[in-house]
């Protein structure tokens, strides 16, 4: 039977990106991916990087918004990988950080965006309150109704496109084997390692031998999960994004609201992308929602998204949404990432949830070292699969 | 049965009987054929009873929100003349029809190059010549069509150059089907092909465009020769001179609803490519989905209504109003009349259709793949070799932005799978087509503010 190091369970950009950091410190390294490559959340999100908290992070109440805070840490230490990522994978990312703006159109967002701006002082963040001559000085293309916004000086923006297939690229190029259109059907502990069964897509049964199994599988990290027979919280959410056809360049920054759904940018190609969290829709299969098909969009919100979108910056309304597509990520019950290894499960690890775009390459390099050296260069304890132990406890039998 | 008819266009007819916008539909309709399709347009224009939906544009199909309650197994997300609503329907037909299949090659993007039949539409319905000096390039007998429609309003047709080697329209007229069941179709072809020997019109067989040039517009189309392997010997070439190249190599079935409907298709070369999977009834796999005309295959405008008959008769059944026995009664006839049609159009398809391989020998590395996005073959072909994992059309669109344009993909479709089909050795349908996704045609932004779920009649 073959034997590797790691076996990394999904091709989305922080499985893609893990096998890149495994196999340059020399590990061997299989990854496994059902579909193709990049194709699910990892691709199909709007490309955003924003280390300001987000809306779903503080609209639920000071007590836990100021638990969430605890993330700018990470979210500080993935700003840095950003700026040295291009070049470390010598390829063109369309990585933009020009400013992000939240933006305020009311008294009570005005609140929010105060709450929020000291939320972020407090945790090393350095973010500014613009007033709306301010904002109106760098962002002309925004609405009268802007009255005032936060604004971080690093946001902005990369292609999801590129990323995960340049990690996999080079991940390659160092030795590591990718498998696509490859599914998991078993995973065995057996003696110091797992052993990972295999199906592809003429039907070919394999087994491999991994001394650790990464389960970097998104929206689907539960399912990796019940193959060990664990919990892991994670629920897959069907969201949607639109784009906008090409426009002279407009807009530089990333453009979030204080108390809406919404983020905005127009990427390099001229598109504008809509997104912000609007839901689409699980398609139904008896009493169950199917996760595995694409979502349907929920059109009242592709439109109420787009309409924000054009109240924001009027500019929008004169030109075509080009279409809106979905995609389905992956959110923990808690919000927070799972990120670090199951202590009922010895060599099982899990890199999933969260803001796996931004942080995902963060992740990646982290989870390498927690599982080549056992420990990692900043602390994710806060994200640790041992806050399920209470869950976990019951279910793995070593 | 309350009935809603949803067209693009001002008029309906469709493509075969496209209207002039002002003209009355008795001076509109060209041509001797299409008696059938005539009559039927004829039998329903008149009627009050359809809630007609013209300059309409279907820009999705969902199930509908289990959080607003109304009846419909259907919802239809719709652009009209003034904004966007949502429609519910207990059954839906799509009718979609076909568009020309593009050929890419070095200069198939200039100004001047355009589909036959797009030629023939502008005749049609703005009565207008969009030319002088006509080249007409491709492997369909419609091009004869059109190039006898030209010289009959005065325009000059400089060549028709046909891919097949050996006389296309001969072997048509030869075939002992065909002369017996479609006389009148056979009798107005050679009719055809009399007029443009007449007019000394060059018919050329065995060649192919591969090359497109002139300043701005298009001043010249060069041909070359097609071996008896099917391989293009760039060899042997001729020029001809003219302002309007019109290529004619078949039709691709307009698919992108059916698909993002998430209807199962499959692939039939020379047949229109994706087509939507059907019963007896031309029930989609999709309950209360229907599928008629050139989505099932493109078998031609007769062929279209007699689909049309069986899938009316089949969504009657479906929502109860008949039982088997009398849905069968009603069908009957036109089923008959269908396999008939369908034996006819197999035969044309089969002769009607370019070299497998022509595309993919047109597309030299510099030739423009991807019109909306500017991308060109070689961009594909370099993705390709570098990132062995893309296998399908999805993910090199991910990949490389072709298919992402204005046309969602509609025009590169068909060659982006041939030359991801040739990179991995595989049938173009393991490559798939892109996913269609809502809106399936763009829509201004501005238009969708105000949503009606209850839009007004027209």
């Amino acid at each position: 039977m073959k034997s590797v190091h790691v076996a990394v369970l999904g091709g989305g950009l922080v499985g893609c990106a893990t096998a890149y950091y495994l196999a340059k410190r020399g590990a061997s390294v299989l990854l496994v991916e059902r579909g193709d490559l990049n194709r699910e959340a990892s691709g199909r999100n709007a490309g955003s990087l924003h280390f300001q908290l987000e809306y779903r992070l503080i609209r639920y109440g000071d007590e836990l918004a100021s638990q969430f805070a605890r993330i700018i840490p990470l979210s500080l230490f993935a700003l840095e990988a950003w700026r040295g990522l291009e070049s470390e994978l010598q390829a063109d990312l369309e990585v933009g950080m020009h400013g992000g703006l939240i933006v305020a159109e009311s008294a009570a967002d005005l609140a929010m965006l105060e709450k929020r701006q000291a939320l972020q002082e407090k945790w090393g963040l350095a973010s500014q309150l613009l007033t709306a001559a301010e904002v109106r000085r760098i962002a002309p293309y925004l609405a009268e109704s802007v009255i005032a916004a936060g604004y971080f000086p690093h946001e902005g923006h990369a292609n999801p496109r590129l990323v995960a297939p340049a990690f996999a690229r080079r991940a390659e190029e160092l030795g590591a084997t990718i498998q696509s259109q490859t599914r998991v059907t078993a995973l065995m502990r057996d003696g110091a390692g797992w052993v990972v069964t295999m199906i592809d897509r003429k039907g070919r049964v394999e087994e491999v031998v991994a001394n650790a199994v990464l389960n970097a599988a998104g929206a689907w990290a539960g399912e990796i999960g019940a193959l060990a027979h664990l919990h892991l919280p994670i629920f897959a959410v069907p969201l949607s994004m639109n784009v906008i056809e090409r426009a002279a360049p407009l807009i530089p920054h990333l453009v979030q609201h204080a108390s809406q759904r919404l983020t905005l940018k127009q990427v390099a190609a001229g598109n504008i992308l809509v997104g912000g969290g609007w839901s689409s829709r699980f398609s139904r299969e008896g009493a169950a929602m199917n996760t595995q098909r694409r979502a349907e969009p929920v059109i009242e919100n592709v439109m109420a998204n787009l309409s924000l979108a054009a109240r924001l910056v009027p500019a929008i309304g004169s030109l075509h949404l080009l279409r809106s597509w979905t995609g389905i990520t992956g959110i923990t019950t808690d919000q927070m990432p799972l990120l670090g290894a199951v202590p009922e499960a010895p060599g099982f690890f899990v890199a999933a949830g969260g803001a796996a775009f931004t942080h995902g390459p963060t992740y990646a390099r982290l989870i390498s070292e927690l599982i080549l050296d056992g420990r990692t260069s900043v602390n994710i304890d806060l994200y640790s699969p041992a806050r399920f132990s209470h869950i976990n406890s019951f279910m793995a039998s070593v | 049965m309350g009935v809603t008819l949803i067209d693009e266009q001002s008029q309906p007819g469709g493509q075969i009987l496209r209207q002039p916008p002002s003209f009355s539909v008795a001076h509109g309709l060209p041509g001797k054929l299409h008696d059938g399709v005539k009559s039927a347009l004829h039998a329903v224009l008149d009627r009050q009873d359809i809630d007609w939906r013209l300059q309409s544009t279907a820009l999705g199909i969902m199930r509908p929100s289990p959080y607003r309650a109304a009846g419909g197994a259907h919802e239809l997300w719709i652009q009209g003349p003034s904004g966007s609503y949502l429609l519910r329907a207990r059954a839906v037909l799509l009718a979609t029809g076909c568009y020309e299949r593009p050929l890419a090659f070095p200069g198939w993007t200039l100004p001047g190059v355009m589909g036959a039949g797009a030629i023939q539409n502008f005749m049609k319905s703005q009565q207008f010549v969009p030319g002088d000096r006509f080249v007409l390039a491709g492997s369909h007998p419609l091009q004869l069509v059109v190039a006898d429609q030209l010289l009959s309003v005065g325009a000059k047709v400089e060549s028709i150059v046909f891919t097949q080697r050996s006389q296309l329209p001969s072997r048509v007229l030869r075939h002992p089907l065909l002369a017996l069941r479609h006389r009148r179709q056979l009798l107005e072809t050679s009719r055809i092909l009399r007029r443009l020997r007449r007019a000394g019109v060059p018919i050329i067989f065995g060649h192919t465009i591969v090359r497109a040039e002139g300043v701005g517009d298009v001043e010249r189309a060069t041909m070359a020769a097609i071996d008896t392997n099917g391989a293009i010997d760039h060899r042997r070439t001729q020029v001809f001179e003219c302002d309007r190249i019109g290529l004619c190599h078949g039709f691709l079935a307009t698919s992108e609803l059916a698909r993002q409907a998430g209807a199962d298709m499959h692939w039939k070369d020379g047949a229109g490519g994706w087509l939507a999977r059907h019963d007896d009834w031309f029930e989609s796999s999709i309950e209360n989905l229907f599928v008629a005309g050139e989505i099932t295959g493109v078998d031609g405008a007769d062929a279209a209504l007699e689909k049309g008959r069986i899938a009316a008769v089949g969504i009657l059944r479906s929502l109860g109003r008949f039982d088997d026995g009398r849905a069968g009664g009603l069908a009957s006839a036109a089923r008959k009349r269908l396999s008939r049609q369908q034996r006819f159009a197999a035969i044309l398809q089969q002769l009607a259709r370019p070299p497998a391989s022509l595309a993919l020998q047109t597309m030299s590395d510099d030739t423009i793949l991807c019109r909306c996005e500017s991308i060109h073959c070689g961009e594909l072909r370099r993705a390709l070799a570098e990132n062995k994992h893309v296998l399908t059309a999805d993910a090199a669109k991910l990949m490389t932005r072709v298919g992402m344009g204005l046309c969602q993909g509609r025009l590169c479709a068909d060659n982006v799978a041939r030359v991801i089909a040739a990179a991995r050795n595989v049938q173009p349908h393991e490559v798939g087509p892109f996913q269609a996704q809502a809106p399936v045609k763009p829509v201004p932004v501005a238009s969708l503010g105000s949503l009606n779920s209850t839009p007004p009649r027209s």
